[in-house]
């Protein structure tokens, strides 16, 4: 810990610019995560996350600033930071040998840490069963033979084994259907929470913020939020509370009618003739909304309470919403 | 004190201990990752089997008509010796009898003679001219013949003149025609005494090199390039010496077991005895072996792409060959990794030499070995960006 500031961050960038011949890729960006959090590092193409992920695996130096990995400088102590990092690589070819299976594969990647066999294959059977790995006979199956989610899964599996600090994970969504999306980030919260593992999460969409406990979002190599994503949605109308109302028909015109609507402050569309409303602090009130919307002469076929996801915030806070961070309305993501 | 300087000892040999370790779980996973390798395993089995099972057809002299010189002789001579012999006649019987490795074929017409030649359907014409036997019978004009080659067939024109000659040679003797002459008398000690089209000792060192060298270049050509998740494993505390170092050990034991079948073949179905010792010629095979498996190693190394070492793979191979085969320059052939392979198997298995005796192909072959080895290793320090 003789290089960290002493506290209890297990991911640390601090001012940290890098430039590439003459063009800057990362531009004074700062931001940590606490031990045990999850922290998703967000951003289109462009923004800067590969060269982030490249300048926490010590695979570059910055230019100017300081990286600290659970208190390892990672710009000195690139050997030491291979014990504390575990890595999960997006493309799925980086990620094992296809013909071993995940039990395999463990094994050889746990040998590179010198643990001895017994240790690996018990860990390694934790860590799989914790990630739906429920029998034995799938555990030895071939990494090739598995499908996308469990491929991923088994990824996750090898980049844990030698107990690492911190995990990180590069664009672990990638080529996944949207319910193993879902799947795959409910298991990474199981993991944060059984091993107490730090977790990072290079991201393009905005859906792993809903499952982290702190996001930083880069545009064009600079940081343009970071915070906890629950911070950031009590600056919403009662705290993020919302309706999700489903229309008979949605134009543009009817669209317009809804921005007059008084209780009304703001409002997404979520879905083909679905909005997401935000009625006006105190204004929280459905029989109100309800009448309101006949009022207009717009007719509701669904209604539901909801939360708002950071997703929603952002939305808004893209489209000026919140007008002191007018700055970075043009994030774009693909 | 003892107990402190083993602690120490221990202490500063830790990080040597831990990367021997990693070596060896590394030289597993490649035997275990070739073991599921269909291509791999069938360069490394298949192939010699199939290569060495062509190279007993020589052993067993498997040969086709294809495979003798055909020699056109036209006997315009008419004379005759006092005791009425025709020595032209004799001639032709001695080529029958002493001219090894050719058919004799009998023509009336020159010009059909040589129109086959054009043709490639025949090798040579022999013209025994009119005047043959009593130039010779008088034994003061000189007798001759005419023989015409396919100038370019360069093997056949010394098969077909050593023919040629032996059986002049036999009529001169034959019929008491020496009386002032030293009559040559030729003798073949290597690569074997036995007569024959072909010999599994002549095919012995110019096929294993190839086939070694190109298996190894195979299997080795992918072996980085194709190794995607080396690349994650370079995240971990293997390093990138400790990566290349377990690839070269695994596919020299892949290399020795290649040998092992080859050898097994050769001695077992074909009965072959070298000359020199089996270990001389052991170690001749690994390093042929070890220099397909450095330049292999080097190329892959470089390559973005497995289509790149393939093709860079076809391109080294191609030129070890045809330096072997159609550059006539000593000079260069005797740089030819295959070419000092193939003097090397050659000198152990059929003149018995020692690895001393042959000093300069091996060091010549190792040092070839080290340098593309060294070449890989520098080349995979400087590779960047790899995840």
């Amino acid at each position: 810990m003789k290089n960290s500031p002493a506290n209890n961050k297990d991911i640390e960038l601090k001012n940290v610019t890098v430039k590439i011949r003459k063009t800057t890729i990362l531009q004074d960006v700062s931001f940590y995560a606490n031990r045990g959090e999850i922290l998703a590092i967000i951003g289109g193409s462009g923004a800067g996350k590969s060269t982030c992920l490249r300048v926490l695996t010590s695979q570059i130096k910055p230019t100017k600033g300081e990286v600290y990995i659970a208190g390892c400088d990672v710009t000195k102590e690139g050997e030491k930071l291979k014990e504390i990092l575990g890595y999960v690589p997006q493309p799925e070819e980086v990620s094992a040998y296809p013909e071993f299976s995940a039990l395999k594969n463990a094994y050889f990647f746990g040998k590179m840490y010198n643990l001895p066999s017994d240790l690996i294959e018990k860990r390694a059977k934790q860590i799989l069963q914790i990630l739906g790995f429920d029998t034995e006979e799938m555990m030895k199956k071939p990494f090739k033979n598995l499908s996308g989610g469990e491929k991923k899964r088994a990824s996750i599996c090898i980049g844990l084994i030698h107990n690492p600090k911190v995990l990180l994970l590069d664009e672990p969504l990638t080529g996944l259907d949207a319910h193993l999306r879902v799947e795959l980030l409910n298991y990474l919260r199981n993991l944060n929470r059984q091993l107490g593992v730090t977790i990072c999460i290079v991201a393009h969409d905005l859906e792993t913020a809903d499952y982290s406990d702190r996001i930083v979002i880069l545009d064009r190599g600079k940081v343009a939020i970071f915070g906890e994503p629950k911070s950031f949605l009590k600056e919403l109308p009662n705290g993020g509370k919302c309706f999700r109302v489903k229309f008979k028909r949605l134009t543009v015109d009817d669209q317009k009618r809804v921005e007059k609507i008084k209780p009304i402050k703001y409002f997404l569309v979520v879905g083909r003739n679905t909005l997401k409303v935000f009625p006006k602090d105190g204004e929280h009130n459905l029989a109100v909304l309800v009448e309101e919307f006949y009022a207009k002469g717009l007719e509701p076929l669904e209604l539901e309470e909801t939360e708002a996801t950071f997703g929603d915030y952002f939305r808004l806070f893209s489209q000026g919403a919140f007008s002191a961070k007018k700055d970075i309305f043009s994030i774009n993501f693909e | 004190m003892m107990m402190r300087m083993l602690y120490l000892v221990k202490v500063k040999l830790a990080p040597f201990f831990g990367s021997v370790k990693r070596i060896g779980a590394l030289i597993r996973k490649e035997l275990e990752s070739l073991m599921k390798d269909r291509l791999a395993l069938l360069v490394i089995f298949l192939l010699p089997i199939i290569i060495t099972g062509a190279m007993g057809m020589a052993q067993y002299r498997i040969t086709t008509l294809d495979d003798y010189y055909k020699i056109a002789v036209i006997n315009q001579d008419t004379t005759l010796t006092a005791e009425n012999l025709s020595l032209s006649n004799a001639l032709i019987n001695e080529m029958y009898m002493h001219a090894n490795e050719c058919i004799i074929i009998p023509m009336q017409s020159y010009d059909l003679a040589v129109y086959l030649l054009w043709q490639r359907q025949i090798n040579a014409v022999l013209v025994i001219p009119f005047g043959f036997t009593s130039q010779l019978a008088s034994q003061m004009i000189p007798a001759y013949v005419n023989l015409t080659l396919d100038g370019s067939d360069v093997e056949g024109q010394g098969t077909i003149i050593k023919g040629v000659t032996n059986a002049i040679a036999e009529l001169k003797m034959d019929y008491n025609y020496t009386k002032y002459e030293i009559i040559p008398s030729s003798q073949a000690i290597w690569p074997s005494e036995t007569k024959g089209i072909s010999d599994i000792k002549i095919t012995v060192p110019l096929i294993l090199p190839m086939l070694l060298i190109g298996a190894a270049l195979v299997i080795t050509s992918q072996s980085v390039v194709g190794d995607i998740p080396l690349r994650r494993m370079l995240l971990t505390p293997a390093g990138k010496s400790e990566a290349l170092i377990a690839k070269t050990i695994s596919y020299l034991l892949v290399s020795l077991l290649q040998i092992m079948i080859v050898l097994g073949i050769l001695i077992l179905l074909y009965n072959f005895q070298p000359v020199g010792t089996l270990f001389n010629f052991l170690v001749v095979l690994v390093l042929t072996s070890f220099f397909g498996i450095s330049l292999g190693l080097f190329i892959s190394v470089v390559s973005n792409s497995r289509l790149q070492a393939n093709q860079y793979f076809i391109f080294s191979y191609l030129t070890l060959i045809v330096i072997l085969l159609a550059v006539p320059v000593k000079a260069i052939q005797r740089l030819d990794p295959l070419q000092l392979a193939r003097e090397a198997i050659a000198s152990v298995t059929a003149r018995g030499l020692t690895l001393i005796d042959i000093g300069s192909q091996i060091l010549y072959l190792f040092g070839f070995s080290a340098f593309f080895l060294s070449l890989a290793f520098i080349a995979f320090f400087l590779k960047k960006g790899l995840v």
